[in-house]
């Protein structure tokens, strides 16, 4: 595993039903395969006896995103502060984002976080982003 | 006449800053070729010249990867406007400033309007006017569009543009490296010709990898510049990141030294409400609630006046007959009454509900409650492929299926709104929910019809999951952008606004659907009444008789085939076109229908009628908003296949159960 905070993102083997209810029954509190905590604490799902998600599986991002290991947005608590690093996204995506003032160096508050989907303030305005989004947005402490 | 281009960033009261200024004098149309509203209007400066204001559509940058950036940019380059007034939000300077600085590569004059003033008081900025115009190089002036405050100084300043007295470039510029490769680029550009495009905002384009302005230089210029210019872009590593990141330094630096703002990650009002309205727990709910609120005053305020056009047509249609009758003989009389006006009064009926349900929306819209709702049902929606946005047409379909496509227009890309634009026809709309209630109480017992009412509305959602991932994953095929949304400051509602929205909504309905009912209501009702002078006999009759063994899968006979047909024109009228061939009345048409169609033929009738093809008021809405007659074909062509499967699943498990 690695040592630095990980990444999660939904489990696309997972059925369409399950993964519905999923989506109602997830929770903050662990990591499918490793037990019910682990220093990232990012991910989200009760596991079951097969050592499954039993609500909404959730599992380590490996390259697609092409994402590197270290801090994401997606890892920061609610009120958590950080300075944005690299967009990890395709370029006119990137690009909205940037022009919308997530650039480097840029200071981000955490205002709300649910279930992974959070509020951030940046600049003068506020963003609301999914898990995956954040998930994608590399960022160092403030 | 001058000629004035109004931009900003969504969510600045752009539209306040039009509705002042034109005093709502405006023209609604789209861009040519593409279905973007354009807003055009007229107004007199002080001195009486007449100025013509086009309203450009809201945009964070000027790059051309949406429709917005590339209307707005095409549009200053080609009609090199008197002067650019960008309106920006006097709360949010930061962040609205990154597309001033866009614009002013447009080589333009430009006025910046710092709009809500008051919010941005409420917020606690002290902004020092004078230190900012000094650090933008540019003339600005305070606005409160909504109380109409500071409009003199803005026509003074227009009067300045147009007389050429206003040469403000602004004082934008990048770091001296950047600055140096910009200009060894603009020297390649210059061997050559662009017609309209500045070289310099060739160049920053270039470097910011610009797609279009990439494909427009490879087709002009020659190989070896081609190459070179290649070459001097790639001197810069991560080039849009680095120009975005210079873009926000100096918007610092010229804020540093003019506006005093709040601390980041302070909780605003704004933010606490946040805390409850998009919460995990609260925010569905909260959400449901509000809906049905809106929805339960949509149909609280529309039938009365619904019904009062109603009246209206149907008193046109007797003084027509009464003065028409004795010059005319029967049939162009009931073609214009039976047909024409009675189709038009159908679709006129619609007006209100369309003004009403814009207004409700255009309410939650305005004050900021929609990207809320949009950010609470992404995580909902995401997994059927549908952006959270489309939540908002769906459920609007519930009610009509008209506005409900119209309202597609908030989603961010064209594939999206395309995709919501074919799902939206399986939302039950009122009309089919009026046929629903009608054949469930003739075919089913009292005590199951509430839950054959349930059972309907969960497969229509199933079925528009169904196709929304069948379509995001075939012919709408896109790579699943990851969601984010901005989440502008709640704030009090404007009316005049929200009225005028609406009022534009409605119009172009209206003049859209109004031309087209018209001709295809008279072609129907001839279709219906000709030769034989009833529908027995009649082309529609005789269509149906010899449609026949095609209903004979589904159990249908031609009487229910010709229903579905007339129920094309409004769902409503299915209802009445059985009425008439049944030889049944609004009283009795339950027990009839239960004694003349079998169980199994009804169960079957009811789920074809619920699903096929939209009404034609829906079909032609379809045609304005995708503008393709082929999507709208293939909406018409997919629901009455759809409809066929299940109507024959249906026939044949009812057969096989009794």
């Amino acid at each position: 595993m690695p040592a630095s905070p990980r990444k999660c993102i939904d489990n696309p083997q997972k059925s369409w039903p399950r993964r519905i209810l999923g989506l109602l029954f997830q929770t903050d509190s662990c990591r499918c395969g490793e037990g019910n905590a682990g220093p990232g604490k990012e991910c989200s799902c009760t596991c079951n006896k097969n050592h499954l998600c039993a609500t909404r599986e959730w599992m380590v991002e490996q390259s697609s995103a092409g994402v590197p290991d270290g801090l994401t947005l997606n890892t920061l608590p609610a009120g958590g502060k950080a300075r944005i690093e690299q967009l990890y996204l395709p370029p006119a995506l990137k690009k909205r984002l940037l022009s919308m003032g997530l650039t480097g160096g840029t200071e981000i508050a955490v205002i709300n976080k649910e279930g992974g989907r959070m509020i951030i303030a940046v600049r003068d305005s506020r963003l609301g982003l999914s898990p995956e989004m954040a998930a994608r947005i590399t960022c160092k402490p403030a | 006449m001058a000629v004035i281009a109004l931009t900003g960033q969504p969510n600045v009261g752009k539209s306040s800053v039009f509705n002042a200024l034109t005093k709502l004098r405006q023209h609604v149309g789209n861009w040519p070729g593409k279905t973007v509203e354009k807003k055009e209007g007229v107004f007199t400066l002080p001195d009486g010249r007449q100025v013509s204001l086009i309203d450009l559509p809201g945009t964070y940058s000027l790059t051309s990867h949406t429709i917005e950036e590339i209307v707005t940019r095409d549009f200053v380059l080609e009609n090199k406007p008197d002067a650019i007034i960008n309106v920006v939000d006097a709360s949010n300077l930061e962040r609205n400033l990154y597309l001033t600085t866009e614009i002013l590569e447009l080589g333009r004059p430009v006025v910046v309007v710092l709009n809500m003033m008051d919010l941005a008081g409420q917020k606690g900025y002290r902004i020092d006017l004078q230190a900012l115009a000094g650090a933008l190089g540019l003339p600005v002036v305070p606005v409160v569009a909504t109380r109409k405050t500071g409009l003199e100084e803005l026509y003074k300043l227009i009067e300045q543009s147009i007389d050429g007295k206003n040469q403000n470039r602004g004082n934008f510029h990048f770091s001296p490296p950047v600055e140096e490769l910009i200009r060894k680029i603009t020297a390649r550009l210059q061997g050559y010709y662009f017609h309209n495009y500045p070289y310099r905002w060739l160049a920053i384009k270039l470097l910011e990898d610009d797609p279009q302005a990439r494909e427009l230089v490879a087709a002009t210029v020659s190989a070896a510049d081609l190459t070179a210019l290649q070459e001097e872009a790639g001197q810069l590593p991560d080039r849009a990141t680095r120009l975005a990141e210079e873009r926000y330094r100096w918007i610092n630096g010229v804020l540093d030294s003019a506006v005093r703002r709040e601390r980041l990650g302070e909780l605003s009002p704004s933010d606490r409400v946040d805390l409850v309205l998009t919460s995990r727990w609260l925010g569905v709910p909260i959400l449901l609630a509000i809906l049905a609120g809106a929805f339960s005053l949509i149909f609280k305020l529309s039938p009365p006046l619904e019904n009062l056009i109603g009246n209206g047509f149907a008193w046109l249609s007797r003084l027509l007959e009464s003065s028409l009758g004795p010059v005319l003989p029967g049939w162009p009389v009931h073609l214009l009454t039976d047909g024409v006006l009675a189709g038009v009064g159908t679709a006129m009926s619609f007006v209100p509900l369309i003004f009403i349900t814009f207004t409700v929306f255009g309410l939650l819209e305005d004050v900021g409650y929609f990207a809320r709702a949009a950010f609470v049902m992404d995580r909902l929606l995401g997994p059927l492929g549908l952006p959270g946005k489309s939540f908002i047409s769906l459920l609007m379909g519930y009610g009509c299926n008209v506005p409900a496509i119209m309202a597609a227009r908030t989603a961010d890309n064209s594939r999206d709104r395309l995709l919501t634009i074919m799902v939206t026809p399986l939302t039950i709309c009122s009309a089919r929910q009026v046929v629903a209630v009608a054949l469930i109480g003739a075919f089913f017992q009292p005590r199951v019809a509430p839950w054959v009412m349930l059972g309907l509305y969960l497969l229509g959602f199933v079925l528009i999951s169904l196709v929304s991932i069948i379509l995001k994953t075939t012919v709408l095929k896109t790579e699943k952008n990851p969601f984010f949304i901005e989440l502008p400051m709640y704030r009090w509602p404007n009316w005049s606004n929200i009225v005028t929205y609406a009022w534009h909504k409605t119009k172009s309905y209206f003049r859209r659907a109004a031309t087209y009912i018209a001709v295809v209501s008279a072609l129907l009702w001839i279709l219906a009444n000709f030769p034989g002078g009833s529908i027995n006999h009649s082309i529609l009759g005789v269509l149906g008789q010899w449609m026949q063994p095609l209903g004979h899968p589904f159990g249908f006979d031609w009487r229910l085939i010709v229903a579905l047909m007339a129920g094309f024109a409004a769902k409503e009228t299915t209802l009445a076109t059985l009425g008439v061939l049944y030889h049944a009345n609004e009283a009795n048409i339950g027990a009839v229908l239960t004694a003349s169609i079998p169980f199994a033929s009804g169960l079957s009738f009811f789920v074809f009628s619920m699903f096929y093809i939209p009404c034609l008021v829906t079909t032609l809405t379809i045609r304005n908003e995708s503008g393709s007659w082929k999507w709208t074909l293939f909406s018409v062509v997919y629901t009455l296949l759809l409809a066929a499967l299940l109507s024959l699943a249906a026939y044949h498990l009812a057969l096989a159960l009794a």
